[in-house]
């Protein structure tokens, strides 16, 4: 019988979710469809950061020059397979995650209380990787996060 | 094809022989592929009309954590 696989818990970076958006980053859109399927991964992401993100949702269509109707029912189809964590969750690293980052610190904090566990970044060099690594968290990008997994 | 005011419209997308390969060899069961492919699908659509730059993307990224971070930084404790 086949053993089965832990499941890896995936912190989401909003920054994959827009560069998913930019028509160059085919890759992007590739290794977050593969992701988000993947059933021996679960993708969470902090609920305050994507909350912010679809309040920013018009000024996201005026940049990209698409519609509103057209972004909301992307994100809403992609929002299924993402786990969306309350701050009670990860509040208590939210402290020990600032020895890390600043900004980013509710990525790092949920990473945190989820070990082992992925940040999925486009931003690596914001994440002290060394030192989360030590803490059997990894900041890798999509394309990598594929490549850990296979 | 009109329906009332709305209309709609089949949009051809090209799904990449590497997205089926690179799933099978990640185990993505094959009750999940359809899945997977439609929201390819849906994203590469947006994508192909988006104007969004690498730049843009970085800066909203940006904006959309420090507005979050003000919100959350008074429970940092």
């Amino acid at each position: 019988m086949e053993e089965a696989k832990a499941i890896r818990t995936l912190v989401l970076d909003t920054n994959v979710l827009i560069f998913s958006l930019v028509r160059s980053e085919g890759i992007t859109r590739v290794s977050l469809a593969i992701l988000l399927h993947d059933d021996n991964c679960e993708v969470t992401a902090p609920a305050s950061v994507v909350e912010e993100l679809i309040a920013h949702s018009q000024e996201i269509c005026d940049k990209a020059a698409i519609t509103r109707p057209l972004l909301e029912e992307t994100l809403n189809r992609l929002l299924v397979d993402i786990t969306l964590a309350p701050l009670s969750s990860y509040q208590r690293k939210l402290h020990e995650a600032l020895q890390f980052v600043r900004a980013d610190a509710p990525f790092a904090a949920l990473a945190l209380v989820r070990l082992p566990s992925m940040i999925i970044t486009y931003n690596k060099r914001h994440f002290n990787s060394r030192r989360l690594r030590h803490r059997r968290v990894q900041a890798l990008t999509p394309a990598e996060a594929l490549r850990e997994l296979r | 094809m009109l329906c009332g005011r709305m209309v709609t419209e089949t949009v051809p997308v090209e799904i990449p022989t590497e997205i089926l390969q690179l799933a099978e060899r990640i185990g993505i069961s094959r009750e999940k592929m359809s899945a997977l492919l439609r929201d390819f699908a849906v994203l590469d659509i947006m994508a192909s009309s988006s104007k969004l730059t690498k730049r843009e993307a970085e800066k909203l990224s940006r904006e959309i954590k420090d507005s979050a971070w003000k919100r959350l930084r008074p429970y940092a404790h």
